[in-house]
């Protein structure tokens, strides 16, 4: 096959940035690396097509990320929709007055295994998840990660907030999280 | 204690989730996003069909009158490129550049050499096509050298280029197709007779997956 600039451009970004995307996306699903894999491929995939654009802006990690969140999202959204209940209180608003979203990262216990993340992980909706991992796992600003998630950065440091909460919860009584 | 990032380690550190791979291969994820691309491109090339009439009544005329961008086939005397063997090429036009699912010829002096951008080139993959559709998408159908083949004399594109078609079948389910803008202008005639040029071997992948 015949390579242009485009392809080894991609090829490189490939190289050094699809292990971290992978993994990402592992925490993303909650720890299901089949669909994590399908995320990537998607990301990827779609990265590719719109690389003249995105490389000339610079903004290639940021659109692989959006991709991959998105999709999971969308993914997760798609089988819970017909499981829908009306609730008495409305869904999560961002804050407008914008609480802390890193906020006593040191709280968690000792002795917690990888079992014990995944599942409290998977307890948490997928837009938080992907918000707590957009900011304490890729390190993506708040702006970032809300222009990854295409909502305000309010939202990004309420469901970051909210999220770390309930990890923490989960985490302190491993019981309820592994079943 | 531990702080959460170490606690996400963890959730990956256990065997559940991938390793860290400094150098992955990226030959599936190209691959993949070629068909992509090229899946996109062909959807650009026939999700015009409501307009294909009108198309053809503009298209029709100015293959006719011949247009100053008409371009008559010669003999390609070129290096065959991988994966294709090609007899003839427009005049003043050279393969600019093939791969595992397209071969992109474009005017020497075409100012775009990406050729993996296709618009105002002449395009050949190979892939499916619906014949069930093909009237309703502007399809015309015709024979080339006994084998069933179709001519499109061109859609227009959302950002107002038109562009032109012809396939035919190289086995069953399996369609040689040709794209190709509309101003090149050439005829049915020259449409077939540079799609039977075209051999495709089988290094070249079909352009659907």
């Amino acid at each position: 096959m015949t390579l242009t600039s485009r392809d080894e451009e991609f090829s490189a970004f490939v190289r050094t940035r699809r292990s971290e995307l992978l993994r990402s996306a592992c925490l993303l699903t909650a720890g299901d690396p089949h669909l994590a894999e399908d995320l990537v491929q998607t990301a990827l995939a779609k990265l590719y097509v719109a690389w003249p654009r995105v490389r000339r802006d610079g903004t290639q990690v940021h659109y692989a990320w959006r991709i991959l969140a998105n999709a999971h999202i969308d993914e997760v959204r798609r089988p819970r929709w017909a499981r829908e209940r009306p609730v008495a209180a409305p869904p999560d608003r961002p804050d407008p007055a914008g609480p802390p979203d890193r906020m006593a990262l040191d709280a968690f216990p000792d002795g917690i295994d990888g079992a014990a993340v995944r599942a409290a992980l998977a307890a948490l909706p997928a837009g938080m998840r992907a918000a707590v991992v957009l900011r304490h796992w890729a390190d993506f600003s708040t702006q970032d990660a809300a222009r990854i998630l295409g909502c305000t950065e309010g939202t990004v440091k309420s469901q970051t907030a909210k999220g770390l909460a309930r990890l923490r919860d989960l985490l302190d009584s491993p019981a309820e999280t592994v079943r | 204690m531990n702080d959460l990032k170490n606690l996400l380690e963890r959730a990956l550190a256990d065997g559940r989730g991938p390793v860290r791979d400094a150098d992955a291969d990226p030959s599936g994820d190209l691959a993949r996003g070629k068909r992509l691309l090229l899946r996109r491109t062909r959807y650009r090339m026939l999700a015009s069909s409501a307009a294909a009439a009108v198309a053809a009544a503009i298209a029709v005329p100015i293959a006719l009158s011949g247009s100053p961008a008409q371009a008559g086939l010669v003999a390609y005397t070129g290096a065959q490129p991988p994966g294709y063997v090609v007899k003839e090429i427009p005049a003043g036009w050279v393969i600019q550049g093939t791969n595992a699912y397209a071969l992109t010829i474009a005017p020497a002096s075409d100012a775009d050499q990406n050729p993996d951008s296709y618009l105002g080139k002449l395009v050949v993959m190979q892939g499916e096509f619906s014949t069930a559709d093909a009237a309703a998408d502007g399809w015309v159908a015709t024979t080339a050298a006994g084998r069933t083949a179709y001519y499109n004399h061109g859609q227009p594109s959302g950002d107002g280029t038109v562009t032109a078609g012809f396939v035919i079948e190289q086995a069953p389910g399996r369609w040689l197709t040709v794209q190709a803008p509309a101003s090149l202008a050439w005829t049915e005639a020259q449409y077939k007779e540079f799609a039977l040029g075209v051999t495709i071997l089988a290094t070249a992948k079909p352009s659907q997956g």
